[in-house]
């Protein structure tokens, strides 16, 4: 029987390569280059960061992601090492991802436990469009509003060298956190809703009340929270114009939260219009900008994984 | 003996379409009481109507009375308290997959702040035993429940209902989604469980009805159509019967999905 099928679906299979061979169809024509090109510019790009990066690999070593020395010289090679920027990108991520994560709990059971129907099928589908603000609004909030309030706040008396401006590592992962807010809790708010109708029945019928349903379908979605976790994480890594204006500009190392600095996306963006000026620097920000292509891929890679996991296992528990 | 469940002039609508109409019934304790009736006749509705289930349906609207051990829980304040004590198994099994086996029989319990430690280990011991699933999983109660056959995993559905130690048991088709062999090991835990646990089954399956239960009640279109002993609403073939009643209702004027129920 089976020998026989796969006979079957063989020949067809053949007998539509003959059929293609023979009269090519006018979209493949379109298709296919569309395709093609798309990758031959991610290619493209991955090109020119790798090519152009290679002076720094070779003149600073695995320095350069080991040690925070910025000099710029317009005069001669200035040195360039990125690990304060590097690590100002993980703790504006951490502090991004984390409150991100916590909105986005609170508010997906607050919508399927405590809020009115009405309530909740105005403010879910409100979520989506919220996260397709344009980035640029949230920056200029977190420029205008957030920072003074920061500043106001006189958390910067905490450290050392306390931000004068209320821009710190700590006002971009804030502002970062809200702006993403609302698409991770799309997210967990989705996989909550999911969640198959007769478990909410059962636990009602078990005397489970609303914050002890929600631990438990928490724990059914405990994938999915964390792959949002993790997607946020990336998104936040790689968030540029937000925090090029909210997190103060000053290559240094994040010590103390409230202090000014820079991540990788940031330093990018604010140097490298300028870097022609100084030999070496573009050089340097081109190898910056291919370990946040790893950095991001990595965890975006990550990020799709454990989601597939997840909802692989939701099914296996359906079933 | 009393009553277990007394229903009196039920009704309830799920928008503006009426699932129940004027539906009474009474339970009598320590024993099985069959639902009967085709699917969509408002069977699972009553059930859930009894442990309030139906109130987490949007828009709907409940009239009338229930009764469970004497106490009006939709008025009572001591009704959750009634409630607390009545567990529900479902048509399709459905232990918490992530949750261990022991943590899905414990669940209830440790809800409610009662039993801990050894206490609890030896209610959840109780509750496997009763449902005849012990033997089975004594090994590996750390194991999550999604590791358990179909048929383990609706016994492991009735421990968890059983470790609420309940006066009363309602059971949603519970061997609807089982294979014969699974579904006959339920029956048989029914028959057991019925000497000191009063249960309403819902069923579409006139003859596990009789097998198990004495008296029930026959739903048709949200109205209860016949009360009492199966051995009188069963004296005419099942089939012939809802046959009768949708002919009934033909004649009416209706045919057959009318929103109003149109017997008398």
């Amino acid at each position: 029987m089976k020998p026989d099928l796969l006979r079957a679906s063989g020949s067809r299979r053949n007998a539509l390569a003959t059929h293609m061979r023979a009269k090519p169809d006018p979209l493949l024509l379109i298709l296919a280059p569309s395709a093609i090109a798309l990758l031959a510019i991610s290619a493209a790009i991955a090109a020119v960061l790798v090519t152009g990066s290679l002076d720094t690999w070779i003149h600073e070593g695995p320095g350069f992601l080991a040690s925070s020395e910025w000099s710029p010289s317009e005069e001669r090679r200035g040195t360039y090492r990125v690990l304060a920027p590097l690590a100002g990108t993980l703790v504006v991520a951490g502090i991004a991802s984390a409150i991100a994560a916590y909105l986005a709990v609170a508010v997906a059971v607050y919508l399927h436990e405590y809020a009115p129907r009405r309530v909740r099928e105005v403010v879910e589908p409100s979520l989506y469009s919220i996260a397709a603000l344009p980035t640029v609004v949230f920056g200029m909030w977190g420029l205008s509003t957030v920072a003074p309030l920061v500043r106001q706040s006189g958390l910067a008396s905490l450290c050392a060298r306390g931000s004068p401006t209320g821009q710190s590592f700590f006002t971009a992962g804030l502002v970062v956190g809200l702006m993403i807010a609302p698409y991770a809790a799309a997210v967990v708010s989705e996989a909550y809703r999911a969640v198959p109708f007769t478990y909410v029945e059962a636990l009602y019928s078990l005397g489970a009340k609303g914050f002890e349903r929600a631990r438990v379908i928490l724990g059914m979605v405990k994938g999915s929270l964390l792959a949002a976790a993790v997607l946020s994480f990336g998104r936040a890594a790689g968030e540029t114009t937000v925090v090029t204006l909210t997190v103060g500009n000053a290559v240094n190392m994040p010590f103390c939260l409230f202090e000014p600095g820079h991540t990788v996306s940031s330093l990018i963006a604010s140097q490298f219009g300028n870097a022609y000026l100084y030999p070496g620097m573009e050089s340097a920000l081109l190898a910056a900008a291919l370990v946040m292509v790893l950095v991001s891929s990595a965890s975006t890679t990550l990020g799709l994984k454990l989601a597939r996991a997840a909802i692989k296992r939701a099914r296996g528990g359906e079933a | 003996m009393g009553e277990a469940v007394r229903v009196k002039d039920l009704s309830v609508w799920y928008g503006s379409q009426k699932a129940l109409d004027n539906v009474s019934i009474t339970v009598p304790r320590g024993s099985v009481y069959a639902i009967l009736g085709p699917s969509g006749c408002g069977k699972s509705t009553l059930l859930r109507a009894i442990n309030k289930l139906v109130l987490l349906r949007d828009g709907v609207r409940v009239e009338g009375e229930v009764r469970v051990f004497g106490v009006d829980v939709y008025r009572d304040p001591r009704g959750e308290e009634v409630l607390a004590r009545v567990g529900m198994v479902f048509q399709t099994p459905n232990p918490f997959p992530h949750l261990s086996i022991y943590d899905n029989v414990a669940i209830g319990p440790r809800l409610r702040g009662q039993s801990k430690g050894r206490e609890l280990d030896e209610l959840v011991r109780w509750a496997l035993e009763k449902a005849g699933l012990w033997e089975e999983v004594r090994d590996r109660l750390r194991k999550p429940a999604s590791e358990l056959s179909g048929g383990q995993q609706q016994r492991l559905c009735i421990a968890r209902a059983l470790a609420l130690r309940p006066g009363l048991l309602l059971m949603d088709e519970p061997t609807a989604n089982l294979d014969p062999l699974n579904a006959a090991r339920i029956e048989e835990l029914v028959k057991e469980l019925s000497r000191e646990i009063t249960i309403i089954l819902v069923t579409h399956d006139a003859e596990q009805a009789q097998r198990l239960a004495r008296r029930g009640a026959l739903l048709f279109m949200g109205r209860v159509v016949e009360e009492g002993l199966l051995s009188g609403i069963l004296s005419r073939p099942y089939s012939k019967v809802l046959q009768a009643l949708v002919a009934k209702c033909r004649v009416a004027g209706g045919d057959g999905e009318a929103t109003e129920p149109l017997l008398p």
